[in-house]
């Protein structure tokens, strides 16, 4: 019995876990996997969970999704390494 | 992390003033061995400095000041960020910029005037004090600072003073600002130590200090006048 808890909360500890906003973020080129609308601009999402992650605190998300979406016009890497995260 | 990190730096800093700048017997290659090894030194705390300011409009060593990239707005308060990746750090994780230290003992310091007059903290013991770190290049710093006085001027008599204490490395704009505003409190000059014990990753920041020299309340963005009023009443009580 134990066994099986540990293995279905193995199973579900990926669906379970927040994905990071760099995941969430998608370009032009990622598909699409959820959508979330806010203020009535639509953020699109390359990974499952990030609808409910932009969705805990929409206000926020959506000036992180936006400047994200900045940063990636200005032709910055959105998902970067750790070095990378220092500012410019 | 931020601390180290300025400390390391700075110590490299002053290991170059005394071994490059003030030797000018030592030849040229020992200088530049001397630079190169500083530089490699330097580069893991530098780096690590980068980081932990990262929503720092105005204090980064070395530059002075950094004009305002990006705004957000968190919880009803705008703040402030020298880049746009500042501004992501921040949205990412607010909570690791917004500190509570309420209840601990306000770091003791002593600052200049940029008349070069010393003032400590431990020099205002038992007085109500609000902290303003500001800048000229912060536009809601500038807003407040006609505001602050006339807190200044309405409590000052009870024991309450206001203690501005700038990130800004142009005196003649901060006199310029000061003067405008009809400034009457004292303008003190950061160091990087004092805004990195206060943990100003911010700008404005408020800090009111009881008369036990204990932080009472800390205040980042644009503040509710109203209810820091009320805590100055309160802290003025004690």
């Amino acid at each position: 019995m134990k066994a099986l808890i540990v293995l279905v909360a193995l199973a579900a500890a990926p669906l379970l876990a927040q994905p990071e906003p760099e995941d969430c973020f998608a370009t032009k080129r990622d598909a699409v996997v959820e959508t979330a609308t806010f203020d009535g601009k639509t953020y699109s999402f390359r990974k499952s969970g990030c609808r409910a992650l932009f969705e805990s605190d929409p206000e926020r998300y959506a000036q992180l999704f936006d400047a994200l979406a900045e940063l990636s016009a200005a032709g910055a890497k959105v998902k970067v390494a750790e070095a990378s995260l220092v500012p410019s | 992390m931020q601390g180290a990190g300025r400390a390391h730096d700075m110590g490299g800093n002053d290991l170059y003033r005394q071994l490059v700048i003030r030797n000018p017997g030592v030849s040229l290659t020992a200088k530049r061995i001397v630079v190169i090894a500083l530089i490699l030194l330097a580069a893991p705390a530098a780096f690590a400095e980068d980081r932990a300011v990262c929503a720092v409009c105005g204090p980064r060593e070395g530059s002075g000041f950094e004009p305002v990239k990006a705004t957000a707005t968190y919880k009803g308060k705008q703040y402030f960020f020298c880049s746009l990746k500042c501004k992501v750090e921040f949205l990412k994780e607010p909570g690791a910029f917004l500190v509570t230290d309420e209840g601990s003992v306000a770091p003791p310091f002593t600052l200049e005037t940029f008349d070069g007059k010393a003032i400590s903290l431990s020099g205002m013991k038992g007085k109500v004090v609000l902290l303003d770190f500001w800048a000229t290049f912060c536009g809601p710093c500038m807003a407040a600072l006609p505001e602050l006085q006339s807190l200044h001027a309405k409590y000052q008599q009870r024991g309450f003073s206001v203690v501005g204490v700038t990130v800004d490395d142009r005196p003649a704009l901060v006199r310029k600002a000061t003067a405008k505003a009809k400034v009457s409190y004292p303008i003190l000059q950061a160091t990087p130590a004092v805004w990195n014990g206060y943990k100003v990753n911010a700008l404005p920041a408020l800090v009111l200090v009881g008369r036990d020299g204990r932080i009472v309340k800390r205040y980042g963005g644009e503040a509710d006048k109203a209810a820091m009023i009320a805590m100055i009443e309160k802290a003025l009580a004690e």
